[in-house]
Formats: C-alpha cells, structure tokens, sequence
C-alpha cells in the first residue's frame, strides 16, 4: 500500500511539475513577439563577415552567423562548445602551433545544407588571399596553412607558437560556401562590390536568419526555425530588428513608449531615471561593466620633429623629448592632480569607474594591488617642484627654473584635444583643465572634429589627446603591444603616438606572448608587471572606465544579462503582447 | 524663353565644374583623412593602414585624384596581356606601388637597396563625366547607389515642407498685409520672431516630447512603422511620420515666406496704380487678389529658387532629431568619415540643384512679370 502510495506521489508531481514547465517548453517558435533594438549609428555596410569592418555589420553578422571559437558568456572566454560557436574541442599538437578544431555537426544553414569545416576553410582562403579590402593582416600574419580534414575537424597550422593563437582567430567566421563559390567565386578583390552582400540569401546556426534590409532605416532577421541551440527548443522571438535611432533624447523616449524592447547602453543623462524606474519595476535593468576606456594621451617625445620609433634594422631612433611631458615627475603630477571624484561627478553623473592602467578590474589579467593614482594635489606639486617647474613671477603658472626639457623660463603650457561634441568628454577636460590649473599648469582647451583630432594623433605632432578606446572582448592584453611598444610607434599610422619605449615593458609583453606552456598565472603575474610599469610611466592618464546600464521592457520575459553578452539567450526572451 | 533656358543650362555647365573642383579641393585639403576614420582600431597594423590608402587611392596627388573622379583610371592605367595587372600606363601614373614592411613603409632589397615593387591593377573607374561616382569608401558599393536610396526619403519630405510652407506662408503673409496693423499682423509677426529664434533641433525635440511622448498622438520619429516585414507602405497610409517634420521644416518657411509676403504687398498697394485702381472703384478683394498679389509675388520669386535647393538636398539637423533617412544625414556622416566619393556625389546632386532652383527662379518671374521677356 506505501508503494502505491508512493509512486501515485511521485506520478502526480510529475504532473504537476510537468503542468508547470509545459507552457514554456512547448511554445512555439516566433510566438514571442519581434525584438527592436536601437542602432544609434549607420547602416551596416555589409553582411559578408569576410568584409566586414565596422560595429553595426558585426552587430547583425553576431546574429545571423556563428562564431568560429564561441565566448562563454558566464566566464568571457574563448571556449569549446560554448553557445554560439562552430567549434566543440580544439587539440594542440606538440610543436605548439597545429591546432586540430573539432567542430560540431548539428549546425546548419537556413537552406539545409550542414555547417562544415568546408565553411570556414572558404572564409580563410578568401581573407588569406590578401585580395580582400578588409583589414586581416594579423590573420594573414598568423596562419601558415590550414586543412580540411573531414567535414567536422579542421587543422590549423600557425607561424609561430605563442599564446594568443586564439584570439588571432576572433575574426574567423564560417560562411556558406556553397553560396559564396557560385555568388563570388574566387574574385576575392571584387567582393566588395557584389550585391549578394546586403541581400544574403542564407545565413544560419544562429538564432535568427537574414530577412530583408531597408537602408537608412532598419534591418531585420527572423527566427531560424533549425536553431539548435534555442534555451526552450525553439527561438521565441519572431524577429530582431536593428532599427536606427539617431538621437539619443529620442532613443530613450521611444523606449520609455514601449516602442524598443531592449536599450544596450542608457545614455549617462537618463540613467539615475531609468534606474529608479527600474528599481520600482517599471523596466528591468543590468549593470555591468563598459568595454571602453577613457584615456589621455601624453606625447613623450618632440612634437616638433616626430620619429618613427624604430628603424629598418628594428633599432631605437632617437624621440627628442616633449619639453614638458618628457618628464615623468610632470605626468605624475597630472595623475596626481585629477580628483576623480569631481570629475565622476560633473562629467560622468557618477557612473565612472576610475582605472589604474589598460586593463579593467574584470579582466583576468587584472594584477591585485593595481590602483589608481589617488588625489594628492600637495603631492603633484612636489612632484613638479621637483621636476623643476616653479613659479617664480607669483603669476599662478610655473614655469621651467631648472628643468629637464624645456627652456629655462618657458611656462608649464600645454594645450589639451579632445574630440567636439562630445559632451561627457567636454565636461571631463573643463574640469580637469581648472584641476590642473590649480597646480600651476596652464592648460588650453580644444575641441576638435573627430577626423582632425585622429590625424594630430596619428601625426604625433600633439601635446595631450583625450578619446575612447575600445578594450577587446574576451580580454586580450598582448593588444597593448600595438599602443605602448615600438613597432607601433609609426608616424602616421602606429597608435604608439606617446612614442612610449620601455625596454622591460616590450620584453614582458613579448615574454609573456610567448611563454612556453602558456601558463595564465605566469602570464597574469607578466601582465601584471607591465600595467604598473605603464602606471607609473604614466604614457596615458587612464581616467575611466564605467558600467554602462542596459534595460529591457518587463514585457520581456526570460531576459537575463551577463556581463559577458547581453544576448546570450535572445532565442529565450519572451515578449508578451502588449 | 527656350532659348535662354538653353543658354542659362549651358552656362551653368563651368560653374558646376568649378563647384566640384572647389567642393573636391575643399574635402581632400581638409584635416584628418578617410583612413584616420575607417581604420581608428587599435587591432589594426600600420601597415594595413597603409594599404588602406593604396585601396582608396588617396595617397596619389590631388590633381590626379580629382582626375580620376572626373574622368576616371581606366585611360590611366590598363592591362595588355590581360593577366589581371596593370602593364601600362599614363606618364603622371605609377605602375607599381611599394610592397610594404610592418610598418607600413616600403619594403628595401638590401642586396641591390632597391624598392621592392608590386604590379596594380588596371584602373576600372570611369569617372563621373562617364557616369560612374565611384564606391563608398565607408558603405562599399556605388555611391549613386546610396544616394539613390536616400533621394526618396529626402523629396517626399523637402516637397511637402516646400507646399506647406509656400502656401501657409504666402496666406499668411496676405492676410498681414490685409490686416496691416491689426492683431492678426502682430500675431503673425511675434509668431514669426519666435519661429525664427528656435532651432529646428529645439522645435523638432520639443515636438517629439509633446506629440509623441506625452500625447502618443503621432509617432516618435522614423519614415515608416517598424515592422518584420520589408515594405514601407505607401505615403498616404503613413502621413503621421510626416507631420512632424513637416511642421520643423516648414515652419521656418512659413515664417520667412509670411514676413516677405507682408513688406511685398505693402509695398505694392503703395503704388500709383492700386491708387488708379482703388479710383475707378475696384473692389478691394479684387484690387488686393489681382493687382495687389500678383505683383507682389515677383520680390517672392527670387526666394523661391534656393528654398527649392535647401529643401530638396535635405536638412541634416531634422533628418538627425527625427531619424529621417535622407540625404541630409547621409551627408553629414560622410563628411564626418571623410567618405569622398558620397560626399562629393551629394555635392553634384546640390548643385544640380542650386543651378535648377536658380533657374525656375528667374523663369518665374518672367511668368509672374509680363514685363520681363528673355527672347
């Protein structure tokens, strides 16, 4: 009777349990309602993922292609078999740079035809042709050759071995070649100009599939009904659409409408509102930390006469010294000098978070112990005191009595860019230009049009340049090498524009690529190392990085964030009729 | 008037080449360059920065760029053998480019310390006389192409402001004049001075707010409903999307229209012969309508030709507050990415414009003025 009892228990909460999950499980795919997302930019140019360059083509590529090597989403690391990529396990031979990558077999384009090493070997012989407009030189650099060794195994051997191998492949998509042999052939130089790109007839092993684009408007997926990887065993959403809003002011006005179902970055000026909205249930909202860094540029050496930092024999070249940044006691003094706090308030609505050096506190390279420079104004003084910069007429601006670079008697003058427009970044350098003052400095404000101010960048001929910097997703901190070692000191197009050389920081960076057996405490401890060298050389003054607030309708169900990607589980979210 | 309609456009054809050489002149001198823009990613090498200027052509001079645009390469540098490589070439063109090193300079043989070179291609651009206006550097396909796509959005939106604001402005003007000195004139008139005195992005925003977000009587910008399907339905079914910035661009008009309708009529009913007529006993609708207007209308006409211009080559500012897809918008963020070809086929497009608003201009008045005679 007990047994009876017992298993009538059991039946009956499967049941209900099964009473409770079924409304989910069984809904039907692109019963949820369309997702519309806000683009604040252009159109995409493309959706060719062998051409593609800028964020909104890649915005919408991330929805309708698979990832080559997909980021876990909980850890932001490259993994196998995370959700949204090809490959399932990768093996490295024993010579450190043959990677045999086994790739899954239940992926498959929106016109039946499986998803296969075939795919991706297409994508390499078009990008390693070198005829392709896009820019894939590190790809090109990188992979030596590659062999389709069965339809879900692909060998990739490398160059060298080093331990950023991985990231070099972020790029690497599969592509229909079935479709791409007969649109495009092997005109890889003309791929640019083919029609097929913004009208692709198949996409797919994500969760939507290219519907239709309308220029200057909005482009739109639909759900791919032979999604594999759907949370609830089919994409919800009916659609994406990628509709463009061009004002920020009206952005947040159509979402506070209900018009968007999800905001990706609420601008800094709505954000105490939608928070306390958010937290009184009328949106749902996540907090997590921005990709992007906010910095200012130091130049080092003569801005009269900029060099190369190395030349045709890969030796020094000799950078002159700036007359006032040349010294490291006055780039100190900047550090110093700046109150964050006032800073974070007045320009940033205190959303920033203050960063020590060009890593975020989130990534895994991030050495403990790394901070900020604190607000010391008695100390930046000091410091420039003893750079031999004081102010000997009582007019408020030191000038040289003794220094290092500059004439004796040459005020402490620098003129500080950033880009016009830009009313966060406006706000930033009025503040820090009073902040800095304050300690003698006589800064002069300018704001430049953007393409101007990247040319006086890129030129070096500047004193101090403020911009954004995009970090890398997963974190890559070998990037540093194209900001802060020599090889990218290149006039007129390297992005070392400080002309920063310091012969430990190249040998750690260097090091640590290439460190046999890749061990990441190792690696994490070399990182480590070269961030307080770049803190305390202070080449840029690393002012902040920040959290950017993303909100979604509570009409959408199954939304769930994370820091590594906002839509990891688009295919689940739910929106209910309104 | 064919004839001097012949001679104005055959005319017009120098000052339009000189308008591109000065518009050309104007972008390539101006700081900061396509590739700065393009290419402002800390993951690319120096030497793809390079290439990148190899591949838009910009590293040739000015004059052989501007050459190129007008006129095309494909006379500059072509293919013999027909191996895909350029083996042949015009005096002032190079036939090789350097290979490139890291760091974006030439690459040096260090046995014979020479350049090492690489064969281009043959040139494929035909030029603008021939038709051709070459790919965007930015979106990678014909510029024409993306003008062409934006012209619609830009015309039926520059249209509806320009009749809006042509009739409301001239009744309005009209009707001051009528009513010179009385309320409806100096409504009319502090109206004007506070249409005037708004930023169209102020009154665009202010709009938005107040019809869109607070009434939810007419939709927060955009040209059509955002829906999963691709059409954009036709104009009659989707009037809300123009309403207000109907209203943004025509209200300057009505504004500046109603202002020098006003002065024009009073002016005109100041005359010798609305006295003649207000004598032989007109009545005073007939003499305001008839001799009144009509002359009135001639001042008028030299305002037409260019409100024409400005409407039909689009307002970026509107454009940008109401995310209206037009050539406005379009021309602002090819300027600001440098994107050569769209910007200067947008600058052909305006002035084609301006030459044609001109013209109407002064055809108009030989319409309106029966003493004006071009033949």
């Amino acid at each position: 009777m007990n047994k009876l009892i017992r298993i009538a228990t059991v039946v009956a909460l499967l049941v209900f349990t099964t009473t409770l999950i079924a409304p989910t499980v069984a809904q039907d795919m692109g019963s949820g309602g369309p997702i519309i997302e806000p683009n604040f930019g252009d159109d995409p140019t493309t959706f060719n993922p062998i051409i593609a360059n800028d964020g909104t083509s890649y915005d919408v590529i991330n929805r309708m292609f698979p990832d080559f090597i997909g980021v876990d989403s909980a850890t932001i690391a490259y993994m196998g078999g995370a959700k949204g990529g090809l490959v399932s396990s990768w093996d490295i031979a024993e010579d450190g740079v043959t990677y045999t990558f086994h790739l899954r077999d239940d992926m498959a384009w929106s016109d039946g035809v499986p998803i296969t090493a075939a795919d991706v070997a297409w994508f390499l012989t078009a990008t390693l042709s070198g005829e392709t407009t896009s820019p894939r030189q590190q790809l090109q650099d990188s992979v030596a050759s590659y062999e389709v060794v069965d339809d879900h195994t692909l060998t990739i051997v490398f160059n060298e071995a080093n331990c950023t191998l991985i990231d070099t492949l972020n790029p690497v998509y599969p592509v229909p070649a079935h479709v791409y042999e007969e649109v495009y052939g092997d005109d890889y130089a003309g791929m640019d100009e083919n029609d097929y790109n913004l009208n692709p007839t198949v996409s797919g092993g994500e969760a939507f599939v290219f519907s239709n684009f309308r220029p200057g408007e909005q482009t739109t997926l639909l759900a791919n009904a032979d999604y594999t990887e759907a949370e609830l065993g089919a994409v919800i959403p009916q659609g994406w659409v990628y509709k463009i809003v061009t004002d920020q002011v009206v952005q947040m006005e159509q979402f506070f409408t209900g018009e968007l179902t999800f905001v990706d970055s609420v601008p800094q000026a709505n954000r105490d509102d939608v928070k306390a909205r958010g937290a009184a249930g009328e949106f749902q909202i996540f907090e997590t930390p921005a990709g992007t860094i906010r910095f200012l540029s130091l130049n080092i050496a003569d801005p009269s006469n900029p060099q190369d930092g190395l030349d045709e024999d890969g030796n020094p070249i000799d950078q002159g010294h700036h007359p006032i940044l040349g010294d490291v006691r006055v780039r100190q003094a900047l550090n110093y000098g700046m109150n964050f706090d006032e800073v974070n308030e007045g320009a940033f609505f205190g959303t920033g978070v203050p960063v020590a050096s060009h890593v975020r506190p989130t990534d895994w390279s991030f050495p403990p112990g790394l901070e900020p420079y604190p607000f010391d104004a008695e100390k930046a003084m000091s410091l420039l005191d003893e750079a031999g910069f004081t102010d000997s007429d009582g007019d408020g601006v030191r000038e040289c009595n003794g220094c290092m670079h500059a004439e004796e008697g040459a005020p402490l003058a620098l003129t500080v860019k950033t880009n016009a427009g830009n009313t966060s970044q406006e706000a930033l350098y009025t503040i820090l230009q009073d902040q800095w003052n304050e300690l003698g400095f006589n800064i002069t404000l300018e704001f430049v049009e953007f393409g101007t101010l990247v040319s006086e960048f890129v030129a070096q001929t500047y004193d101090a340049i403020g911009v954004f910097w995009g970090l890398a997703t997963p974190a890559n901190p070998n990037g540093i090498a194209d900001i802060f070692l020599p090889g990218a000191d290149v006039v007129g197009s390297g992005y070392n524009t400080q002309s920063f050389n310091n012969p430990r920081l190249n040998e750690l960076i260097e090091d640590a690529r290439n460190l046999p057996g890749c061990d990441l405490e190792t690696r994490k401890a070399m990182y480590g190392e070269a961030y307080q060298i770049l803190r305390d050389e202070s080449p840029w003054i690393w002012i902040s990085t920040g959290n950017v607030l993303l909100a979604a309708q509570t009409s959408v169900e199954n939304w769930a964030p994370r820091a590594g990607g906002a839509r990891w589980n688009i295919d689940a979210w739910t929106i209910a009729e309104s | 008037m064919t004839k001097y309609v012949i001679r104005r456009l055959l005319q017009a054809i120098p000052i339009f080449l000189c308008a591109t050489l000065l518009s050309y002149l104007l972008m390539a001198l101006a700081p900061g360059g396509p590739v700065e823009i393009l290419a402002f990613n800390n993951r690319m090498k120096p030497r793809e920065r390079e290439e990148l200027k190899y591949i838009l052509g910009i590293n040739d001079p000015l004059p052989v760029q501007y050459l190129r645009w007008l006129l095309g390469d494909d006379w500059m540098r072509w293919d013999n053998d027909g191996d895909g490589l350029a083996d042949s070439a015009v005096f002032f063109i190079d036939l090789y480019a350097p290979k490139l090193n890291d760091s974006g300079k030439p690459l040096i043989d260090d046995s014979s310390g020479e350049m090492i070179t690489r064969s281009l291609p043959p040139g494929t651009q035909r030029g603008i006389l021939r038709g051709d206006f070459g790919n965007s550097f930015y979106y990678k396909r014909s510029a024409m192409e993306v003008l062409v796509e934006r012209l619609p959005a830009t015309l039926e939106l520059g249209l509806t402001s320009f009749v809006v604001g042509i009739t409301l402005g001239l009744a309005v003007g009209i009707l001051s004049a009528v009513y010179h000195g009385r309320l409806f004139d100096q409504l009319s008139r502090i109206g004007a001075v506070i249409v005037n005195s708004i930023p169209n992005f102020g009154l665009g925003l202010l709009l938005l707010l107040f019809f869109g977000s607070l009434l939810k009587v007419l939709p927060l910008g955009g040209r059509c409903k955002t829906l999963l399907d691709p059409s954009c339905v036709p104009l009659p079914e989707r009037l809300e999307y123009l309403i207000l910035p109907t209203i943004v661009l025509a209200a300057g008009a009505v504004a500046g229209y109603s202002r020098f309708m006003r002065a024009s009529m009073l002016d005109v009913v100041s005359q010798d012969y609305i006295r003649t007529a207000r004598s032989k006993g007109l009545q005073e609708r007939r003499i305001w309508l008839r001799h009144g207007m009509r002359n009135a209308f001639i001042p008028i006409a030299t305002f037409l030709g260019p409100s024409i211009t400005f409407l039909l080559s689009g307002s970026a500012v509107t454009e940008q507050v109401f995310s209206w897809p037009g050539v406005g918008r379009l021309a602002v963020n090819s300027v600001i990415r440098r994107d050569y070809p769209v910007i200067m086929i947008v600058v052909i497009y305006a002035a084609i414009a301006t030459i044609l608003g001109y013209l109407m201009s002064d055809i108009l008045y030989g319409i309106i003025d029966p003493r004006i005679r071009y033949d």
